[in-house]
């Protein structure tokens, strides 16, 4: 389980985020919603280990999760802007993070990309925008890890491809028990297939 | 280490492999254009030698380190590595051992590739590989330092641009203070002659005053492992202090600045105090020099100015913002508080500095340097064991050893009186900069003033010059016979008036017979007699080749003149 408490944030003498507390539950699609700038991404990223709060504690399965590589290992961030070398296909970048991740199963990413249509041969930049997204998340699931975060990759994508991606983190959900926890502007793009939602307000 | 966590591992091989392409050609091109050409490096091609290593080796070590750091300047990457099961600290001595292993796998290769392309041109020299090696751990220490530093650079900015201003900064942090203390203090532009040997301690003098004699190939091997034994030691605590600054900067740095300018926003005041203190204090200082008339108030006004205009433009470019930075009014007073603070404590030691004069019973002996002769000092030779000059001795420390002047009431007397009265007000004043020997404690130096109008002044003076304990502290030729293996190339008089030179001899003999007549000559100097008169002619002993020489001025009153 993922729990926050009394989490806050600030950037310089901006605060992204005062006493945000929460529990995402293991097993489920959680979303985090909010209007722009309520610090959807600061959370996600601070869930993920990747920024630090300045005050409050996130805890994932008991253990802190900043800087902590037992728990960095259970969970996979996809941020808004996920990174991968312009020139590396799909393939490569399954085996680099198969390196990373003990529990990352190449097959089922080639299963995935057959599966969606998504070439893993041709470098990333090649691919259109979405789908090179689309492409992240299937090496996310592919991770094997317990949890996955991802920001707002979704809501930019058309119906076709929100689609797919609904699809497979369902898939992903019911095979494997991942659990997500996904940033939304919107809930309604990934309609019911959300267990819980969590309203984050901003905060001036 | 985890050398998988790099998901773009072939683009950093490539750009390796380039830096270490670049590193070998610098180096051993360099190396193999001056040793094989010369078996061992000339002395003439050393100083631009030593700057071109100093420079490249600058420019890989900020190159390096920059581009293995400069993932923390962008979001996307900052967040790929981030969010990597892999720890803090492992990550940062991947990149750093990656920058590391670049460095030397570039160090190595030159080596290797000077060694078998010189060799067979100009064969093996155990002294010289002692020397390449002495060299290539000097500049590993130096590289190292500097990537230290620009990794630093590089925690503290969001922002390469930024990044890069910052390590500049840093690199000649020390430097730039070192110049604003020149620039502002009495006792740092006049009565510095006695200082030149202060201690090296910015990175740039360490390395470079001890690269010179090391990689001299005229020089005695003793003498380069002595430079290199003292420079490595300073060096190295250059690297551990700087290695541990931006370990721990690294460790600390959040990774959401990589959208900001400076990674901590509470260094926001350090960095504008860092860069508008000594800014001010050296325009306050260079208006001082300008306006004569009002030199005080246009300094403390230009100071005031300096420090506003500078904290708004830094305060702009960190918030992005023009009205942000007009209305930063806690920032400026602040910087005007250590600007003042800073230029008080400064004006007041150089007061209590300037107006210190010894008991009498606590000085032993002093040394005096003459500004006016000052060319006169800078002749005197070094020579190995064999009686081969290999270079000049620094003039300070020449003095400081050999001139044992013990007329101490002379000295005291004059230095009362220098406090009297304020140079400008002399009629004819004579500046004299002082080498005290104290009974407790270390020597200390200083300038006093001398009019030389008063006649008891002059008095004082005579009997500080006169005698031959001063003589033999400024020329080396005064007492010290020329060595029985020395190579005399050539003895000339040098008649300055007519700017002609005659060639006097060569050999040992034609210049000890020269020195004779000049020292018999020179009993007589003093201010009343010989040294009344500017110098009429020289006497130049040249040594080796003619690379070093005696320079002995002749005077109207000498025999020697009279009969040239």
């Amino acid at each position: 389980m993922i729990e926050l408490s009394n989490v806050t944030k600030h950037f310089d003498n901006i605060c992204a985020l005062n006493r945000v507390s929460a529990s995402f539950k293991e097993g489920a699609i959680s979303a985090i919603t909010g209007t722009s700038g309520s610090g959807k991404s600061t959370l996600v990223r601070i869930i993920g280990g990747i920024v630090r709060p300045d005050a409050g504690v996130v805890v994932v399965d008991d253990m802190p999760i900043f800087d902590n590589v037992v728990t960095l290992k259970r969970m996979f961030v996809l941020p808004e802007k996920p990174y991968c070398p312009s020139y590396e296909s799909a393939a490569e970048l399954a085996d680099f993070y198969a390196h990373m991740y003990e529990t990352f199963d190449v097959e089922r990413m080639h299963e995935l990309a057959i599966a969606y249509s998504l070439p893993t041969d041709v470098p990333m930049r090649r691919m259109e925008p979405y789908a090179r997204n689309l492409m992240m998340l299937a090496i996310g699931i592919s991770a094997g890890t317990k949890y996955l975060v991802c920001d707002d990759l979704f809501t930019a994508m058309s119906d076709e491809m929100r689609s797919s991606a609904r699809k497979m983190i369902v898939d992903a959900l019911d095979s494997f028990g991942t659990t997500f926890v996904i940033a939304l502007a919107d809930t309604s793009v990934f309609g019911e297939v959300i267990d819980y939602t969590y309203e984050l307000e901003a905060f001036r | 280490m985890n050398w998988k966590l790099f998901a773009d591992s072939k683009r950093r091989i490539i750009v390796s492999l380039l830096f270490v392409a670049a590193i070998v050609a610098a180096y051993s091109g360099r190396l193999l254009l001056s040793d094989t050409r010369h078996r061992g490096m000339p002395f003439y091609e050393v100083p631009s030698f030593c700057v071109m290593i100093a420079g490249a080796t600058g420019v890989f070590a900020v190159c390096i380190a920059s581009y293995w750091f400069a993932y923390l300047h962008s979001e996307k990457r900052t967040d790929f590595y981030h969010s990597l099961p892999v720890s803090a600290i492992v990550r940062f001595r991947t990149f750093y051992t990656g920058c590391l292993l670049v460095y030397a796998g570039g160090l190595v290769l030159s080596i290797i590739v000077s060694l078998t392309f010189g060799v067979p041109l100009a064969g093996f020299d155990a002294g010289l590989f002692a020397r390449l090696c002495m060299a290539a751990a000097m500049t590993v220490f130096f590289f190292l330092t500097i990537m230290n530093i620009t990794i630093y650079a590089f925690c503290l900015s969001g922002n390469i641009i930024i990044g890069l201003l910052i390590d500049a900064v840093l690199l000649f942090y020390i430097d730039l203070w070192e110049r604003v203390i020149d620039l502002m203090c009495d006792f740092a532009t006049h009565s510095s002659f006695f200082e030149t040997k202060s201690p090296s301690i910015s990175l740039i003098d360490v390395y470079m005053e001890a690269i010179y004699p090391i990689v001299r190939s005229d020089v005695s091997l003793g003498v380069s492992v002595s430079a290199f034994v003292s420079a490595i030691v300073k060096l190295l605590i250059w690297f551990v202090v700087t290695y541990l600054m931006c370990r721990s900067r690294y460790l600390k740095r959040p990774a959401e600045s990589a959208r900001s300018l400076i990674a901590f926003y509470s260094s926001h005041l350090l960095i504008k105090l860092m860069i508008v203190v000594p800014v001010a204090l050296m325009m306050g200082n260079s208006t001082y020099d300008s306006f004569y008339a009002y030199r005080n108030v246009m300094q403390i006004v230009s100071m005031i100015v300096t420090a506003i205009v500078v904290s708004m433009l830094l305060e702009a470019v960190f918030s992005h913002s023009i009205r942000t930075a007009l209305k930063s009014r806690g920032s400026i007073i602040v910087s005007l508080i250590v600007i003042f603070a800073a230029f008080g404590v400064i004006r007041a030691v150089e007061k209590k500095y300037n107006s210190y004069v010894p008991k009498y019973d606590d000085l032993e002996s002093y040394a005096v340097f003459c500004p006016l002769d000052s060319y006169y000092y800078g002749f005197n030779l070094k020579y190995d064991e064999d009686g081969h000059v290999y270079d000049y001795i620094d003039a300070a420390e020449y003095v400081k050893s050999h001139m044992i002047l013990p007329d101490e009431k002379a000295i005291l007397t004059l230095a009362a009186k220098s406090q009297q009265t304020d140079y400008h007000e002399m009629s004819s004043p004579l500046p004299l900069q002082v080498y005290y020997r104290l009974s407790k404690g270390a020597p200390r130096s200083r300038l006093i003033w001398i009019d030389m109008d008063d006649d008891e002044n002059r008095g004082m003076l005579n009997r500080i010059v006169g005698p031959a304990y001063y003589k033999s502290g400024v020329w080396q030729g005064f007492d010290y016979d020329v060595p029985d293996d020395a190579d005399v190339n050539s003895v000339d008089f040098h008649d300055l008036r007519a700017d002609v030179y005659t060639h006097i001899g060569q050999g040992q003999g034609t210049a000890e017979q020269i020195l004779e007549v000049w020292r018999q000559d020179m009993v007589r100097y003093d201010y009343d007699h010989i040294r009344y008169d500017e110098v009429a002619a020289e006497i130049e002993v040249h040594f080796d080749g003619g690379l070093y020489m005696w320079v002995l001025p002749v005077y109207e009153d000498m025999s020697l003149w009279e009969n040239h």
